[in-house]
């Protein structure tokens, strides 16, 4: 069951009203602008500002390629750092147990399909970008609210050990590179 | 009971009016009545005192015997192929139903008992036989019926009890043997078979005749411990060893004094020198003087004086002669000697008992795969009514003639259940239902986006995923964040795990319900799966591993936990090698239900090193606790009225009572206990608080109690704050083990042995000196001293 998730468009005032911007390119040739604020929220794409050197001046001349992530992942990357580039930094948690209030917006934002659900992690964790990688897990944290393992290994995709098992003979029959 | 509805009102009274079939002439009625069964008859019965009346007027009484198929079932038995059976009605109690655990049935007993009465009253018939289903009714079922039966005064000696198989039940023969309070004149048990424990029974009243029947592995620890005159055996496979063991059981005294017979049929083999061990006589004599004679080289005629055959005679001085060969031990081989006696049981006259057994076991097969015969059917209906959607107008036609079909919603399915219906769907039908089948590959994120999903579980959750497979189970262990935490096991259905006092998390043992018990027995057995207990230690095993935990508690309730289930338990932790000794047992009220305790202590094999029981309340009967296993520290709190038999009938080292109320005569009962031996050896501290008066007179009643002198008799101990400290005087009271109580009363306790004792101490203990007599003897009359107010009192032993 999938729903369309009702994204508001990014504005380009809220990008522009930052006068550096920074444009990126997605392994599918798709190219984004983002202001600094926003791009700061990604440790590894503002790591890799800092050591290419680009400044307010030759930023936007200097596109930078971002090759594990698509573009569509990318969209929602920008979407999520421009919406929150002035967030105040949150203090570490000390509980056993993250809770925490996941705004709709945000929640709208993470409705997506499963396996783009998986991608999106997979390219915040590249990115290095704590934020959106706590909402992410946190939406795939409460996939397990109340469930029994059987429905759990539904929702998670977990294989039985008969299946494991399986999978680790056909690994171990194959013949290696060599053969 | 039936509930009728209007219509079924109406469909009853089809022609109209009812038939007024009381108002008819007698000579009609009786006519009528011929066409009534005993059923018909006694449901006629009910409706009213006068028709009650009636029905009993024109009733052709003949001899009729009832027998109690306990629970469910009264039998009315006119002779062994004419019989009717009486269903007993039961009730569930919907708010145990609610609370996740199976109706207790209150009123069942009585209803069994007041469907006997009515049945003795309208047919003139004789109560015959207590038929018990081990496998059917729950132990706090059976314990209600006796009880009952002890009350029913109508009922001065049972005649008969039979019993189908007790085989790993024989706690069920335990409570039903020690809790009786009849003489049985029949005692019949279907197989009695040897189980993992030897359980002794001590009962108090009598059976005349004891039968077991077709048994392959006589239970002879329950066996030995019945007392009954005279005991046959049919089709028993009995060994020479435990004929042995029969007579050395007898001659030490067992069995009782009336003991006149002992039957067995159908022994084929038997080793004389294995019966003899140790007995070693051809008579074997008896502690009290009396002579057990076995039938073998004998000769039974009719008359004194009928001649003996000669070859009784000539096989006697063979006998004679080889004795030492047969019973002795003065040649190499044992000598084989066959023999099957011809003393024949009486037949029964009623003979219902096979027919019982089977009426209750054909409901035993019901429903296999039904689960999934279901969710095809599911399935089916979901293309159906998918195909009814599509054709629109077959909906039109059918809204048309009013027949709208409410759609079945699938998509409202528990997921599991849904999940097996998409499998019957063609890949089509799969897409079209979105996203059914597109897991979210949780296990397969980076190690680190994981940690950070996994921080997002909470200890439920991490513990579903880790039962998902093994696999998960280690990649879930690996991300989990230890911490100290405790288990506690609150039996039937939840394990807590305890971080803090403010934090922990409930784990729920699913309950598996046997829907055929819950649809047929009246009772609450067994209330869960016969898993459920090995689940529960499962999980606490599966939590301890998961979460570096260690086991702390058990938590009974004894409203909760049926006895068969507590039984359980506690086999299963006398089995557990990981836990040598119980580290906490906690107890909720125990009122009325001190047979809970009783059976918790009687079958626990290990140790607990702190017992807490929450209102350890006095029941209607006494009951003594026989228990091999030590308790470190008793704790009993909140208890009204004070359960002093089961109290004084534990072993225990240190015993706290707070907020109990507890009377000078009751402690003077604890240390009378004490001082003829009872509480163990071990026995250390006796410690109560939140009491208001102690009469010293009542409380040292017939102890010998010696006031001592705090400034010469001074004891190390250890003070209430936990500190090392010396005891100045006291009151000692010695005991058989020649061990001193002393009670903490005219005493000082100080830090060093050389404090001096302050004067008004002093003072006190020499004016109670002077007048011990007065306070706790019996001299005179009783002084204001005798009389102490005080918070709590404290007597130490050593």
């Amino acid at each position: 069951m999938s729903v369309e998730p009702e994204v508001p468009i990014v504005q380009v005032e809220e990008v522009r009203e930052n006068p550096v911007l920074y444009k990126i390119i997605s392994s599918d040739n798709h190219v984004f602008t983002i202001s600094e604020h926003a791009v700061k929220l990604s440790k590894t794409l503002w790591d890799l500002i800092t050591n290419l050197g680009l400044t307010a001046e030759n930023a936007l001349d200097n596109p930078i390629p971002v090759e594990n992530v698509n573009g569509k992942n990318m969209e929602t990357i920008v979407q999520f750092c421009e919406r929150h580039k002035y967030d105040e930094e949150e203090p570490e948690y000390t509980n056993y147990i993250r809770e925490f209030v996941l705004p709709e917006w945000d929640r709208q934002l993470l409705s997506i399909d499963n396996e783009e659900l998986f991608q999106l992690i997979l390219a915040t964790n590249y990115l290095d970008i704590q934020k959106l990688m706590d909402y992410c897990c946190r939406v795939i944290g409460d996939m397990a609210k109340d469930k029994t393992p059987e429905e759990l290994r539904i929702i998670y995709g977990i294989p039985t050990d008969a299946e494991d098992d399986a999978l680790e003979r056909s690994a171990s029959d194959s013949p290696g590179p060599s053969g | 009971m039936v509930f009728w509805t209007p219509d079924l009102k109406s469909d009853i009274q089809e022609n109209g009016k009812p038939f007024k079939v009381m108002e008819l002439p007698l000579v009609a009625l009786r006519h009528v009545a011929d066409f009534w069964d005993p059923n018909e008859q006694y449901q006629l019965s009910k409706t009213s005192k006068k028709s009650k009346e009636i029905i009993k007027s024109i009733i052709k009484k003949r001899p009729s015997q009832l027998i109690l198929a306990v629970p469910s079932r009264v039998v009315l038995a006119y002779s062994a192929t004419e019989s009717f059976n009486f269903d007993v009605p039961f009730y569930r109690d919907n708010m145990l139903e609610l609370e996740g655990y199976e109706g207790v049935l209150p009123e069942f007993p009585d209803d069994c008992f007041q469907i006997i009465n009515d049945l003795k009253d309208l047919f003139g018939s004789v109560f015959k036989r207590f038929a018990f289903f081990p496998t059917w009714i729950s132990w706090e079922g059976l314990y209600r019926i006796v009880d009952l039966i002890n009350l029913d005064e109508s009922l001065p000696i049972i005649p008969a009890i039979t019993m189908n198989t007790i085989r790993n039940n024989r706690m069920f023969l335990k409570i039903l043997l020690e809790n009786l309070e009849k003489n049985v004149q029949s005692f019949t048990i279907r197989e009695m078979e040897r189980s993992q424990k030897s359980l002794k029974i001590h009962h108090n009243f009598e059976i005349e005749d004891l039968y077991v029947e077709n048994t392959l592995s006589l239970d002879i620890n329950a066996f030995t411990s019945l007392k009954f005159s005279r005991a046959y055996l049919y089709n028993v496979n009995i060994a020479s060893e435990e004929i042995n063991e029969i007579l050395m059981s007898w001659k030490m005294g067992r069995f009782g004094d009336k003991m006149e017979l002992f039957y067995s049929k159908d022994v084929e083999v038997m080793d004389l020198r294995i019966i003899l061990t140790k007995l070693y006589t051809d008579k074997t004599n008896g502690p009290n003087g009396k002579t057990a004679t076995i039938n073998i080289y004998s000769y039974q005629s009719t008359n004194e004086n009928d001649p003996i055959p000669k070859e009784s005679i000539q096989e006697y001085k063979n006998s004679r002669r080889n004795w030492n060969e047969i019973v002795g031990n003065n040649r190499e081989g044992p000598h084989w000697r066959g023999i099957s006696p011809d003393l024949q049981m009486e037949e029964n006259p009623l003979k219902p008992w096979q027919d019982e057994r089977a009426a209750m076991a054909q409901f035993i097969f019901l429903g296999l795969n039904a689960f999934m015969g279901g969710l095809f059917l599911v399935a089916t209906l979901y293309n159906y009514y998918k195909d009814e959607k599509e054709t629109d107008s077959d909906i039109s036609c059918s809204k048309a003639n009013g027949n709208v079909v409410k759609p079945f919603k699938v998509m409202e399915l528990p997921l599991v259940a849904f999940q097996q219906v998409a499998d019957f769907w063609d890949p089509n039908e799969q897409k079209a239902n979105g996203n059914v089948t597109k897991p979210f590959k949780v296990m397969d994120l980076p190690h680190v986006a994981f940690q950070q999903v996994a921080d997002f579980w909470d200890p439920n959750e991490q513990y579903q995923l880790a039962k998902t497979s093994k696999k998960s189970k280690e990649i879930i262990k690996s991300v989990i964040k230890k911490r100290p935490s405790d288990l506690i096991l609150a039996p039937p259905s939840k394990i807590v795990l305890e971080y803090s006092d403010t934090e922990s998390f409930n784990f729920r043992v699913p309950i598996y319900r046997n829907q055929f018990y819950k649809d047929y027995t009246p009772g609450d057995h067994p209330r869960f799966s016969l898993r459920f207990p090995d689940d529960c230690f499962k999980m606490i095993n599966d939590l301890k591993e998961l979460f570096d935990s260690e086991f702390k508690r058990f938590a009974f309730s004894p409203n909760y936990l049926s006895w068969e289930d507590l039984y359980r338990i506690v086999d299963w932790i006398n089995r557990d090698e990981s836990l040598p000794i119980i580290p906490v047992i906690t107890m909720n009220t125990i009122k009325n239900n001190g047979m809970f305790l009783k059976i918790l202590m009687e079958n626990l094999e290990k140790n607990v090193q702190s017992f807490l029981i929450w209102g350890m309340e006095r029941g209607q009967k006494n009951l003594k606790i026989r228990h091999n296993s030590e308790i470190g520290d008793i704790v009993v709190k909140d208890t009204l009225s004070f359960d002093l038999d089961a109290f004084t009938s534990l072993k225990f080292s240190g015993a706290y009572l707070y907020n109990v109320d507890i009377q000078s005569e009751e402690i003077n009962e604890i240390l009378m206990s004490w001082k003829i031996g009872r509480f163990g050896d071990k026995m250390e501290l006796f410690y109560a608080e939140d009491i208001k008066v102690i009469d010293l007179r009542t409380m040292l009643n017939g102890l010998e109690a010696e006031l001592r002198d705090p400034r010469t008799v001074k004891r190390n101990t250890t003070l209430a704050d936990g500190s090392p400290g010396w005891l100045c005087g006291g009151i000692d009271v010695t005991g058989v083990n020649g061990m001193t109580a002393t009670i903490w009363l005219y005493s000082y306790q100080s830090t060093n042995e050389d404090d001096p004792i302050p004067e008004d101490i002093v003072q006190k203990y020499e004016e109670a000196q002077r007048n011990w007599n007065r306070i706790a003897g019996d001299d005179g009359d009783p002084v204001r001293d005798a009389i102490v107010v005080d918070t709590h009192l404290n007597i130490t032993f050593e």
